[in-house]
């Protein structure tokens, strides 16, 4: 996760979320990243100055091997959630008041058998139904990717497909 | 100017899309699964298909998900490029996986929103549909 230069048309912070990248926020900037099947969740708690969102590649960590190469916080979806879930809470987040926004999951290889865009977002869904989380908005599926930008202060979310394949 | 499709079998929702919308373009409104797809058909026979469809999902007789597939059907049917079908927004208060995942995995739908909804909410619908500009230049077509 790096900073980038902002845009002159935006008054905030600009941050690049990469694939297995995650984190709390307390300060206002706009989180982009690149989605294909891979899946982003943003946390919001209104009025409390807490935000999250992060970007992971894989259904659950149950059904992978560890690999000590890679990062593994924010590897798969599950693990993801309640990684950044944990956290907010721990910050004082009412667990009742985080608002959760479901995106990406495109199947950008369609007719491969094995739709791990699919399956991340049933993943999502799943466990973020299982923690008692309301998910308040949601774009997914398609055979397009998503570009996605997350303001922190607002929890507002602004998505554009794209035509071309991308790797996340 | 933009056109929206508002599909809604409560009065109040309808209001309130009609409201957030004001200004932003022609808003029509269906009571209904059946007038929707009937004025969803007739914009697309007519080639001016709507940019943006709302629709509700428990509504009598036909139900949201089955409207947007038939919209989904007949824009295949007339055989509109991509670029002209219209960005299919789900507004339901259902909020449990399974439906979600059949809006927008089986059903068609671009989007989806968990009601109660706010302003904000349909102004980042809009935002993503491209009918409206985005206040952070990062989503501009250059960055793509």
């Amino acid at each position: 996760m790096h900073f980038v230069p902002q845009s002159p048309s935006s008054p905030l912070p600009t941050v690049f979320l990469s694939v297995c990248e995650g984190a709390v926020f307390v300060e206002p900037c706009a989180v982009r990243t690149v989605l294909g099947s891979c899946v982003s969740v943003t946390f919001f708690v209104p009025g409390e100055g807490l935000a999250a969102i992060f970007h992971a590649l894989l259904p659950r960590e149950e059904e992978h091997k560890p690999d000590r190469t890679l990062g593994h916080a924010f590897r798969f979806v599950d693990r993801s959630i309640r990684t950044l879930l944990d956290e907010l809470l721990a910050r004082g987040a009412n667990r009742r008041r985080i608002e959760a926004k479901v995106f990406g999951g495109a199947s950008i290889m369609p007719g491969k058998g094995f739709d791990v865009g699919r399956r991340n977002i049933e993943t999502a869904y799943d466990i973020l139904s299982s923690s008692g989380l309301r998910v308040t908005a949601s774009s997914v599926g398609g055979t397009l990717g998503r570009k996605l930008v997350f303001r922190t202060d607002t929890g507002e979310v602004f998505v554009k497909q794209i035509g071309r394949t991308v790797t996340g | 100017m933009a056109r929206f499709l508002v599909v809604d079998d409560s009065i109040s929702v309808r209001q309130f899309f009609q409201g957030v919308l004001a200004g932003r373009g022609e808003c029509d409104l269906a009571v209904d699964g059946i007038e929707g797809v009937r004025l969803a058909g007739r914009a697309i026979m007519d080639r001016q298909p709507y940019d943006v469809i709302f629709l509700d999902i428990m509504m009598p007789q036909v139900s949201g998900l089955t409207a947007c597939r038939k919209i989904r059907e007949m824009e295949r049917a007339a055989g509109l490029p991509p670029e002209r079908v219209s960005h299919v927004v789900i507004v339901s208060s259902l909020s449990d996986p399974a439906t979600m995942l059949e809006a927008q995995f089986e059903s068609g739908a671009d989007a989806y929103l968990t009601k109660p909804v706010d302003p904000g909410a349909v102004r980042e619908m809009l935002c993503s549909a491209g009918v409206e500009q985005t206040l952070l230049a990062v989503l501009s077509d250059e960055d793509a």
